[in-house]
């Protein structure tokens, strides 16, 4: 009898121990690392019409300018976004004007040079900083560059001029016709 | 079972990492583009118009005696009113003709007018013997309406019937045309 007792009781450290190793050599064959995507969401672009391009009064038969460095009759975009980042940028161009009733609508023409381009949001038609960009092709902007600043600077405007050709019997009252501006981000 | 329970939950961290990467990139799309609309606008003033309201009548003419019309002669010099836009200038140009003839073309009779024959005046409802100023109806220089937009034009001339005039009514156009010049 003292044999027995004393045979298991001599197996319990032994079986305890032998637990103990299969449960060590269990836990370190895996391990766990954790890694992360990252991905940095560049600040929201927006583009706002912050003044229609206005022609004022026009006479029948007398062809009339609205000229983009005059801050009551340049059209003007602004683009914001992410300082330095490059944006493409399309200009959507009426041919006509027209009135409200669609009674009657009048030509409006744009040059290759009626649209200028500055930098800040101090910038004006009539007061262009440093860096302003003049005489652009308003059909074909292409690609431009966020001022690369801090807000509210991290910017650029279009100015835009043009001309609407009345005719000698134009139909009088108030004429009008949409420019749609399109920027996206192009990745550069 | 331990098994199955991690293996559950590392399924829903990759499904829930994964649906975030999508939120995210798709966030991302929807900032990287605008669009403004902005608009051209005009007002086309006052339209431009001019009337014929009184032809030039030169009344009985005798064949062989010159028959003149004084440009200050309400009942019979030719007016012309133009109606436009307060204060802007016109150009005005008339074409005068050299003959007045009978309808059917068989006889005609030569009709002058001189450096002086025509007047203007930008007062409303001007008549031909209020005072105005003289021109030159073969070059009328440019026009500035009057303050209620108006202006008028009053002519006078002469006829040359020949001593063997044929007798008969004998008429002729004289076409005024007028547009704003922009100043």
């Amino acid at each position: 009898m003292f044999s027995i007792g004393i045979g298991r009781r001599s197996l319990w450290p032994v079986a305890l121990l032998v637990i103990v190793l299969f449960c060590s050599v269990g836990v370190n064959a895996q391990d766990v690392a954790n890694g992360q995507a990252t991905a940095t969401v560049l600040a929201v672009l927006t583009v706002v019409s912050s003044h229609d391009l206005d022609f004022g009064d026009v006479l029948q038969g007398v062809a009339t300018v609205a000229d983009k460095t005059v801050d009551a009759e340049a059209g003007v975009f602004e683009v914001t976004g992410e300082a330095g980042k490059e944006v493409a940028v399309h200009l959507q161009l009426p041919d006509y004007i027209a009135l409200a009733d669609g009674s009657d609508r009048m030509v409006i023409s744009f040059s290759s040079t009626d649209a200028d381009v500055d930098f800040t949001a101090a910038a004006a038609p009539s007061a262009h900083t440093g860096g302003a960009v003049v005489d652009q092709n308003p059909h074909n902007l292409g690609s431009i560059n966020i001022n690369n600043a801090v807000a509210p600077d991290n910017n650029f405007k279009v100015f835009l001029g043009g001309t609407v050709f009345p005719t000698v019997d134009q139909a009088a009252g108030a004429y009008s016709g949409d420019i749609i501006m399109t920027a996206a981000y192009t990745g550069s | 079972m331990f098994t199955r329970k991690v293996n559950n939950r590392w399924s829903l961290g990759l499904a829930a990492l994964i649906a975030l990467a999508i939120l995210v990139g798709g966030a991302s799309q929807t900032n990287a583009q605008d669009v403004a609309v902005g608009q051209a606008t005009a007002t086309v003033l006052a339209v431009l118009a001019v009337t014929a309201s009184q032809d030039l009548q030169f009344g009985d003419v005798l064949q062989g005696v010159p028959n003149s019309v004084d440009h200050n002669t309400d009942a019979a010099s030719g007016i012309f009113r133009i109606t436009g836009e307060a204060g802007n200038q016109i150009d005005a140009y008339m074409q005068l003709p050299d003959y007045v003839a009978l309808a059917d073309g068989s006889d005609r009779m030569v009709i002058s007018f001189s450096s002086t024959d025509a007047e203007y005046n930008g007062t409303a409802a001007a008549v031909p013997a209020d005072a105005g100023t003289e021109t030159n109806p073969h070059n009328i220089p440019s026009l500035t309406l009057g303050v209620g937009g108006d202006m008028a034009l009053f002519l006078g001339g002469t006829v040359f019937p020949t001593v063997d005039q044929s007798n008969g009514s004998y008429a002729g156009d004289i076409v005024l045309t007028v547009a704003y010049n922009g100043s």
